[in-house]
């Protein structure tokens, strides 16, 4: 999906790291015309075309534009090959790490969420911690640069802008470690749960008959709801108090839900949360997302380029 | 922009009040609409056991001032004939509203996009529902997790050859939703200075947490060749200290293994691109190294031969790095004292005030929008309506 409320903004894109091409691709797919220079450390990367087909759609050849570009948009590794970007009268300028320099396209999202906090609490306890995967942080990363592009636009600003992946990743982090500090449970592993379940009911991933799914609650009527539609009545009677479950008895609880979840297929448990809003998902694998756009009732949001089934932008405008 | 932003945050829990916290720390007059009875939960996020704070429970909870610092607080019944009312003249004078109730609340209530953009064409109003207000997944009630799950992201974390196990500690789904509703808010702003039109957004938080898996989707289409790169997590002496490098090619293999001093025995990138088996081998070389290091000696050591690595960060060592204080904030909340927040990723034009006291503004922000009056403002208490 395109949309138009970025028209008549012109952007030049040098881009290093894939956060920023992710960027340029967004506002390009919201109308910005954005000329790009393609990825030169990852040219001849030719298992990665389809990634980079992805990133560089939508986008312009980054020849020189008749008239200056609004914004550019550009990062340190490339800043410091080409100081000349950042003479422009507006920049954005995307630093993945404090290492950047020495890092490579592939590496940044990696060692951001390391540098950031993010990682160390994923994974299991006593076990390695486990990376944000497939690039995420580097995606995530990217909306928030096109996000600071967007906002320097509407203000009119000058100047450059950085935007620090680490940064937006630690603060991201920090919001939720937040919450398990003060509720006296700490920011740590503990594998397929959120650590003490997060301050109330079980939280996480967890088995049933034909793969995983995701349970989560915050009060006591997500708690008998989602028991309930599990058939987990003994659970609830059991421990009626969602804080004590997640204070002292998370294992017991588990104990008492897994026979109950062992019965629910994925199907069973999205058609609960599809229809009737409990707080229950399968947990759904890529090949089951490459099936959404042809699940009836899924609004528009897929789109096909270059023979690959891709995410669109992720909203609809109306007027 | 020529005048301040004007922002109704009707937004609770995290993705809505995150938008408008950044909005507020960018310059914008953001004021935050709740009511008594039903207030945002995440006042109680973190302090749900603090029962001996009695009613200043709901004015303790760091979480919520995290997300909402530098806002105004009103207090506005919306059941109530004369709250919609009100909220509707608030709406002519505002610039944005944004919200992340479950779809079709606004509907419901008489004040989906239709009735906004009569109160007001310019209103760029942005909904950040679980499921979005349209097709399969729009009656759908959701944290973080299920749109997550749904999304497909929470099957990408685990150990090799072993069933997912999720990242539900660091919660990746709001922040997705927050910083697309970020851009699609300022695109929009952009646009409505633009054309004097307004904009309505509806943004699912299934589609936006897959809206960063494009990656992982091309990756599940295009698997024959392996991994584009691999990252490699060993331990240091010190209990649970790591380091976190990648590979991406077979001269990183290469300078890796001259680093560590491994020779024969170092799997090819070929091999370890395709097989987990491959990546795990270089894997325990690694730890084979590190392990007899401190985690910044280790690194030092690695990206002096030109491999990029990383110490793995706790919150509290990440949020004292220098990068991360540089932008800090201190703030001073009337109940729990003084605070250090970090930077904004967006940017920071103003210095932000605490977060609002429940309904701590309602006198003040309903004269300066509406030119309310204290007789007026006392009848519409006396109605129930700031309730």
């Amino acid at each position: 999906m395109t949309v138009d409320l970025l028209a008549g903004v012109r952007v030049t894109e040098a881009a290093g790291t894939l956060a920023t091409a992710f960027a340029g691709r967004l506002l390009a797919a919201m109308g910005a015309e954005v000329h790009a220079t393609p990825l030169a450390e990852l040219a001849d990367r030719d298992d990665l075309s389809a990634l980079l087909g992805y990133l560089g759609h939508g986008k312009k050849p980054g020849d020189p534009q008749p008239d200056p570009a609004d914004l550019v948009l550009t990062d340190v590794r490339t800043a410091a090959r080409s100081p000349e970007l950042l003479n422009a009268a507006l920049v954005v300028r995307v630093r993945m790490t404090e290492q950047d320099e020495t890092a490579g396209p592939l590496d940044d999202g990696i060692l951001a969420a390391a540098s950031a906090g993010a990682s160390w609490a994923m994974g299991e306890p006593g076990r390695y911690p486990l990376p944000m995967p497939a690039f995420t942080a580097d995606m995530l990363t990217g909306v928030v640069v096109a996000g600071v592009c967007a906002a320097v636009v509407a203000a009119g600003d000058s100047g450059v802008h950085e935007v620090s992946g680490t940064a937006a990743l630690c603060a991201f982090a920090d919001q939720n470690a937040t919450s398990y500090r003060l509720s006296g449970i700490g920011w740590r592993r503990e594998g397929r749960r959120a650590p003490g379940s997060a301050g109330v009911y079980p939280y996480g991933v967890y088995p049933c008959k034909d793969g995983q799914v995701a349970l989560i609650g915050r009060s006591t009527k997500d708690w008998v709801e989602i028991a309930t539609a599990l058939g987990a009545h003994d659970a609830i009677e059991a421990y009626p108090d969602p804080f004590a479950i997640a204070a002292h008895h998370a294992d017991e609880v588990d104990a008492l839900l897994l026979p109950h979840l062992a019965r629910h297929t994925r199907a069973d448990v999205a058609e609960l949360a599809e229809t009737s809003g409990v707080l229950v998902a399968p947990v759904a694998e890529m090949a089951d997302v490459l099936g959404y756009p042809d699940v009836p009732g899924q609004r528009p949001f897929f789109a096909k380029e270059a023979g690959f089934v891709v995410p669109g932008l992720p909203m609809q405008v109306r007027r | 922009m020529s005048r301040r932003l004007r922002v109704l945050d009707l937004g609770w829990i995290w993705a809505g009040p995150l938008v408008g916290s950044v909005l507020a720390e960018l310059g914008a007059d953001v004021v935050k609409v709740e009511s008594a009875g039903r207030f945002d939960p995440y006042r109680m996020r973190g302090v749900e056991r603090r029962k001996d704070l009695g009613e200043l429970r709901k004015e303790a909870s760091p979480s919520f001032h995290k997300l909402n610092k530098g806002k105004r607080g009103i207090t506005l019944n919306l059941r109530a004939d004369g709250g919609r009312e009100l909220l509707l003249r608030m709406v002519a004078e505002a610039d944005v509203l944004i919200e992340n109730f479950r779809a079709g609340t606004l509907e419901r209530l008489g004040l989906g996009w239709d009735r906004l953009r009569e109160a007001n064409p310019h209103l760029v109003a942005v909904s950040l529902s679980a499921g979005g207000q349209a097709g399969r997944w729009r009656n759908l009630r959701a944290y973080a997790l299920i749109t997550s799950a749904l999304a497909g992201y929470e099957s990408l974390i685990g150990y090799p050859g072993e069933p997912p196990i999720g990242g539900s500690t660091f919660g990746a789904a709001d922040p997705s939703v927050a910083a697309f509703g970020v851009l699609g808010t300022f695109a929009a702003v952009a646009d409505a200075q633009r054309t004097g039109r307004g904009s309505y957004l509806d943004l699912s938080g299934v589609e936006c947490m897959m809206g960063v898996l494009g990656p992982a989707l091309l990756a599940a289409q295009t698997d024959s060749a392996g991994v584009p790169c691999a990252d490699l997590t060993a331990p240091c002496t010190d209990d649970d200290t790591w380091l976190t490098t990648v590979v991406s090619d077979q001269a990183g293999i290469d300078r890796l293994a001259a680093a560590v001093g491994a020779g024969s025995g170092v799997p090819a990138w070929e091999q370890v691109r395709r097989d987990p088996a491959a990546r795990e081998r270089l894997r325990l070389v690694l730890s084979g190294w590190s392990s007899t290091r401190r985690s910044a000696d280790a690194v030092a050591e690695l990206r002096a031969a030109g491999v990029p690595a990383v110490p793995v960060l706790t919150i509290e060592a990440a949020t004292t790095t220098p990068a991360m204080t540089r932008d800090q904030v201190t703030v001073t909340h009337p109940v729990t004292g003084v605070a250090t927040y970090l930077g904004s990723p967006w940017g920071r034009r103003a210095s932000p005030g605490p977060a609002p006291l429940l309904g701590a503004n309602t006198a003040e922000v309903l004269d300066e929008w509406l030119g309310l009056g204290a007789d007026e403002i006392a009848a519409l208490t006396e109605q129930g309506v700031l309730a």
